[in-house]
């Protein structure tokens, strides 16, 4: 355990960085052009307040001496047609402007944050109502409204003008706040405040306001200008600001006429106009940079990629001596050597930041300019280090082709995936569109994509994960090309879907004879498929070598503790304590139907999904049950049905031996809450990035009423139990690893006492060396508190490690449940079978020579209400049984048996197969 | 896509009604027609005040929903009422709805196309010269109010017709009134007129665009797709055009009915200044008149020149974004 920790530590940099505050405002004080922007608007705001005692003319004097007088020492500025001073006018008329400008905006950004915030975040009909009254008003110029109505507020005065002016200028960012609020609602630690309890109005103070206050602050800078370009228009045509008040823009009225031949009564006015506004856009401008810095190029193209003159060997790629830096840090990729033969398969694992995504990229130079790369790469014999454009067109995507890990943002979102596909044919080869189309189709067909002439005219958003992915491999295809670079090609697939796809990166290998680099952190889905295996660390390679050799004896000490981190199926697992106690969860056929709305102004329903159909399961006091699933297996939803502590669609939840029912008060509630808390999976979400640590981990405590001086207390406590120094109380969630911020979610977790801990994924998104340490945390916090944990997860290899008792669903339900040692060594139901049998092991022997069962198809979408058993379309079972023992698995929904047992599945064939 | 059209259409008709009300009660509670009425030497009895106001249905001591009802029955027939000044308010409407169209259509169609032009080239030569050089340009014109840039148009334009003695650039109204000569010298002439005006609005038209263009192409640059792209062999322009710029128009649709309230504002301010007889010059001049029907009717011009704006924005967004159109199915 201390050497995860130590691992974790080590990804860190550890000093104290500044607080986002002082980060923005460091950007702002070093982009010149707002700085010079603030400072005139500064200098602006002196002349219109300090201005007037600076001359001895008031602005409405009348010196008959001097009518329309040129600039003069008497004069500065000159005189006016009615021998008024210049100055004197125009700087009333700029302090009339500024006021007005500046009211305008403060009104109207409190409005738009109150009025958006509360529509967003509440929703229903007051949204609704926003969104309609705030189309209404824009369907005209404001200018048209402000303009009729101006006359009947001359009596009002200037104020009544501010209000009008006001009211238009909130309504566009009222539905940007809304917006705003809209995604923020769903951030995990949002959600993770409504869970703990915390009331709807904090929730909108403390979370969701502060984290648009960046918005607002740009919104209400830019709308200062805005109101002051409005102000002046209005007054311009006599519809805003009434003489013998000043403002600039009567001054601009007054002085058109001679704006030619007396040039100073225009051009003061109109110039000091133009200048105010220009520097409040810039100010604005400059803070939306500064909050919100568009990754500038570090320097363009910095220094000419250095290549090194490396004689070829005939290898199709060779890497000598690659370096590649982003700037002023420490270098991605830091000096590697590579060799990868025609036919050959090279494995590189490594963890986030190892450089291993780098190095592929860097094969075909598709890194961004300004990167600094030295070194070489020979790809079929061209030097890429430094290549021109047209000598990388003619490689890329056809002597070497790039599967990408996120097919959804990989493909083009608004071309067909057809066209996608067809488009890589032409850019190498000299054919029609026809041609290119039915090639296109024909590489669906290859690919195992069913219904390929209708597949290719659709959009990549329309297509499932690992469709799309079949997509990419089929557009790497296309050229037949030598080599295949796969860049984490199954990690955000599920692990069925996982085992599909690599079954076709296996024959499309057999089919084409082309090599293939297959980058990866799970060593287990290398180890099937590797002849070498190459391990990065920091970006150095610390170990090449077969792959035999690299899983059977490895050399280097990293090498070795990956392998041990990595949770293992076939472990073995420990005995596992017996349950004790009452059950402190118990879950009885729960149901959750979500509608399918469509519409936007009156929504009807269009459909249901079947989220949660049929769930059962029971936790005890101290012991740990994990929820195993697919996506559209319904896992998460059931958390959040547990969480939310409302009367169940369907079936019965029983929290410490209350039932969760309609007569549930609040303070029931409130109580239950006090024993069940939860940790999210994404530790970058789940903590509110604007409030320090300390206050993070107070939080539930607060809800539950904790004296100021215990929380003090229990802070540290808790800080200390999982293992970080209590000194971080006072820094910002930013400043620390993945791992240790799921340690702060956990902290803030435990701070009540709970006796249950609802986990949903709290690993899938770390390092694997960091996830053997915060399992180990779990495993102690439980041995030590006697904590039960209720933990959902999509990793059978992590549930063999960590769980007693194991739950597995699909499509809603609980098919099989029991002892983990049960389910995973003597599986009952077919679905269970399959997903241990896609399970990537890091044996290579073992991974070979495995046979696979793979289920064909998707994991379903839950909105379709199946007859029989819902497994039926994929079970392989089914495929193989006997016609006479199938009608039972199409008329009736198998029951789960034997009933009561340790060890039960719903399936009416268990004892087969 | 046809049927969300259609519900988009239905939307905008209600809007169009509510704004027609809304505009319509404002205006018969803002504006006074019996003072325009009063204000003669020497002041005429209470009763012929009368009698002119009910012969323009603006009778205030009828409830103002009445008044409403009755000039929305009239309306729907196509009879927009009768003007203060006496005149028939469809007459006038006529005449001036082409002088603004023109206007409208020319400083929009400019604006956009060179617009989106300028934001996508400057976006992909960030921070370099031509982008810094437009970037400050567009800053500049943002930061001047429409009816500014008008007045040193035009005051330009005076100055250098007296430096060169001659009347160089013409700008006053749409065409030299009283000029005779081949059409193309007719033509010659308004393009002449055309361009002081098209150029104040297309002028800001213009920085609006190109900087939200800009902020999209940037969005987009960075995107993975760009990546696949380029990894299939593609040239850069092949990537940037096809698949970068292509998909940063699609924000682009929903700015263009933002965009256009500003084209239309400008376009009223524009009118005023260089003495065009269109629609905005009208709205000025009937609410200095307290001309009850004639702002009504500007004002439902407005309303439907911002909804036909918000419609277009629409099927463009489908055009653009097939999501859109598919309503997001699942495979």
């Amino acid at each position: 355990m201390a050497d995860a920790l130590a691992a974790e530590l080590a990804d860190e940099a550890g000093q104290a960085a500044p607080t986002r505050l002082a980060v923005v405002a460091g950007r702002f004080r070093r982009d010149r052009t707002a700085l010079a922007g603030a400072a005139t608007v500064l200098l602006l705001f002196v002349l219109a307040f300090a201005g007037p005692s600076l001359t001895h003319w008031s602005y409405s004097e009348i010196d008959y001496s001097a009518l329309r007088a040129g600039p003069t020492a008497a004069h500065w500025w000159g005189t006016n047609g009615i021998g008024q001073d210049m100055f004197a006018q125009t700087v009333r008329g700029l302090q009339k402007s500024l006021l007005i400008g500046l009211a305008v905006a403060v009104v109207a950004t409190a409005l738009a944050a109150a009025v958006g915030a509360v529509a967003g975040y509440v929703g229903g009909w007051t949204e609704r109502a926003l969104v309609l009254v705030v189309d209404l008003l824009l369907v005209f110029p404001a200018f048209l409204i402000i303009a009729i109505v101006s006359p009947r507020l001359r009596s009002g005065g200037w104020i009544a003008f501010v209000g009008l002016l006001a009211v238009f200028g909130w309504m566009v960012s009222a539905r940007v706040v809304r917006s705003l609020t809209i995604s923020l609602k769903d951030l995990p630690f949002v959600r993770a405040a409504r869970f703990m309890g915390v009331s709807t109005p904090r929730i909108i103070l403390r979370h969701v306001l502060p984290s648009t206050a960046s918005f607002l602050i740009i919104d209400a800078t830019l709308a200062v200008g805005a109101a002051v370009m409005t102000e002046t228009s209005l007054s311009y045509f006599g519809f805003g600001v009434q003489p013998p008040d000043v403002s600039l823009g009567t001054l601009i009225a007054a002085g058109t006429s001679s704006a030619v031949t007396y040039p100073w009564m225009f051009f003061y006015p109109a110039g000091l106009l133009v200048v105010f506004v220009l520097a409040v856009n810039l100010v604005g401008d400059g803070l939306r940079d500064a909050v919100d810095p568009r990754s500038r190029p570090l320097r363009q193209q910095a220094s000419a990629p250095h290549a090194l003159d490396v004689p070829g060997t005939g290898a199709l790629l060779e890497i000598r001596g690659l370096r590649v830096s982003f700037g002023d840090g420490p270098p991605a990729v830091d000096g590697i050597d590579l060799t990868v033969h025609r036919g050959q398969v090279l494995g590189i694992v490594g963890e986030s930041g190892s450089g291993k995504s780098v190095t592929v990229l860097a094969a075909l130079g598709l890194l961004p300019g300004g990167t600094d790369i030295s070194g070489s790469v020979l790809l079929g014999g061209t030097q890429i280090v430094g290549a021109g454009p047209r000598a990388l067109q003619s490689v890329r995507g056809n002597v070497a082709a790039v599967v990408f890990q996120d097919s959804l943002s990989a493909l083009t979102p608004v071309h067909r995936v057809g066209d996608q596909i067809a488009e890589a044919v032409r850019a190498h080869r000299d054919v029609s569109r026809a041609d290119a189309r039915r090639r296109a189709v024909e590489l669906l067909r290859l690919v195992g994509i069913p219904s390929p002439l209708l597949r290719a005219r659709a959009f990549p958003d329309e297509l499932s994960g690992g469709m799309r992915q079949r997509v990419m491999i089929a557009m790497a295809m296309a050229n037949d090309p030598d080599l295949i670079l796969a860049d984490e090609p199954t990690t955000a697939l599920d692990v069925t879907v996982q085992a599909q796809i690599l079954q076709v990166l296996r024959d499309v290998r057999e089919a084409t004879g082309a090599a293939l680099v297959l980058v990866s952190h799970d060593l287990g889905v290398v180890a099937g498929i590797a002849d070498t295996v190459a391990v990065m660390r920091a970006g150095r390679i610390v170990e090449n070598a077969s792959v035999q050799e690299v899983y059977g004896s490895p050399r280097d000490p990293y090498t070795r503790a990956l392998l041990d981190a990595q949770p293992r199926l076939d472990a073995a697992f420990a005995p596992r304590r017996p349950p004790s106690g009452p059950p402190v969860l118990r879950i009885e056929g729960l149901r959750r139907t979500f509608g399918v709305y469509r519409g936007r102004v009156l929504p009807r329903r269009a459909g249901s999904i079947h989220a949660v159909d049929g769930v059962d399961l029971t936790v005890h006091a101290g012991q740990t049950h994990a929820l195993v699933g697919e996506s559209g297996s319904g896992k998460s939803t059931t958390l959040l049905e547990v969480l939310g502590l409302q009367p169940p669609e369907g079936g019965t939840v029983e929290l410490f031996g209350r039932t969760v029912g309609p007569g549930l008060t609040g303070r029931d509630r409130a109580a239950l809450r006090a024993r069940m808390q939860l940790v999210f999976q994404d530790p970058f979400a789940s903590l509110d990035p604007r409030l320090p640590v300390g206050d993070v981990i107070a939080e539930p405590m607060r809800v539950q009423g904790f004296a100021p001086a215990r929380i003090r207390d229990r802070i540290t406590q808790v800080l200390r139990l999982v293992g970080l120094d209590p000194a971080v109380a006072r820094r910002f969630p930013h400043e620390f690893s993945g791992g240790q911020r799921q340690r702060i979610a956990i902290a803030r977790a435990i701070g009540v006492e709970p006796e249950l801990l609802v986990l949903d994924e709290p690993v899938s998104s770390l390092d694997v060396t960091v996830q053997a340490g915060v399992l180990d945390l779990l495993a102690r916090l439980q041995a030590e508190l006697g904590i039960a944990y209720l933990f959902v997860t999509h990793d059978l290899a992590v549930v063999a490690r960590i769980a007693d008792v194991v739950s597995v669903m699909y499509l809603g339900r609980t098919v099989e449940t029991g002892p983990v040692a049960d389910v995973l060594g003597r599986p009952l139901h077919p679905y269970t079978r399959a997903l241990l049998s896609a399970v990537p092991v890091p044996d290579p022997l073992a991974e070979r020579r495995r046979e696979r069962i793979l289920l064909p198809g998707d994991p379903p979408a839950a909105d379709v209400r199946h007859t029989g058993c819902r497994f039926r379309p994929r079970c392989p079972l089914y495929a193989t049984l006997d016609p006479a023992l199938r009608p039972v698995c199409e008329h009736t929904e198998p029951p789960i048996a034997p009933p009561g047992g340790d060890h039960r599945a719903a399936c009416h064939h268990t004892a087969a197969g | 896509m046809l049927v969300f059209l259609v519900k988009r259409l239905a939307y905008y008709v209600v809007l169009l009604v509510s704004a027609a009300f809304l505009s319509y009660v404002l205006a018969a509670a803002a504006l006074s027609p019996r003072a325009y009425f009063q204000a003669r030497l020497p002041p005429p009895p209470a009763e012929q005040v009368d009698r002119q106001l009910r012969a323009v249905g603006l009778d205030d001591r009828r409830p103002v929903t009445a008044r409403f009802a009755a000039w929305a029955g009239h309306a729907a027939r196509g009879d927009l009422g009768v003007s203060i000044t006496g005149t028939s308010v469809n007459a006038e409407f006529g005449r001036r709805i082409g002088v603004s169209l023109r206007l409208l259509v020319l400083g929009t169609v400019l604006g956009i196309g060179a617009g989106v032009a300028a934001g996508a080239w400057t976006a992909v030569r960030q921070y370099r010269l031509p982008d810094r050089a437009f970037t400050v340009v567009a800053f500049l014109l943002l930061s001047i109010p429409t009816f500014l840039v008008a007045l040193l148009l035009k005051i330009a334009a005076i100055a250098v017709n007296q430096a060169s003695g001659r009347q160089l650039v013409a700008f006053t109204g749409e065409s030299t009134p009283g000029l005779t000569g081949s059409t193309l010298g007719l033509l010659a002439d308004r393009a002449g007129h055309l361009l002081l005006p098209t150029l104040s609005i297309g002028l800001v038209a213009i920085a609006t665009y190109s900087r939200y263009q800009r902020s999209a192409m940037l969005d987009v640059l960075g995107a993975d797709y760009l990546r696949t792209a380029a990894a299939k062999g593609l040239s850069r322009r092949a990537v940037l055009i096809k698949h970068g710029l292509r998909t940063a128009l699609i924000p682009m649709s929903t700015f263009f009915s933002f965009g256009f309230l500003g084209v239309l504002t400008g376009a009223t301010f524009t009118e005023k200044i260089f003495g065009w007889h269109g629609m905005g010059e009208w709205f000025i001049d009937s609410v200095n008149n307290n001309d009850v029907n004639a702002v009504v009717a500007v004002n439902l011009f407005a309303a439907v020149t911002v909804l036909l704006a918000g419609l277009l924005a629409d099927v463009l967004h489908a055009v653009l974004d097939p999501r859109v159109r598919l309503g997001g199915r699942r495979g």
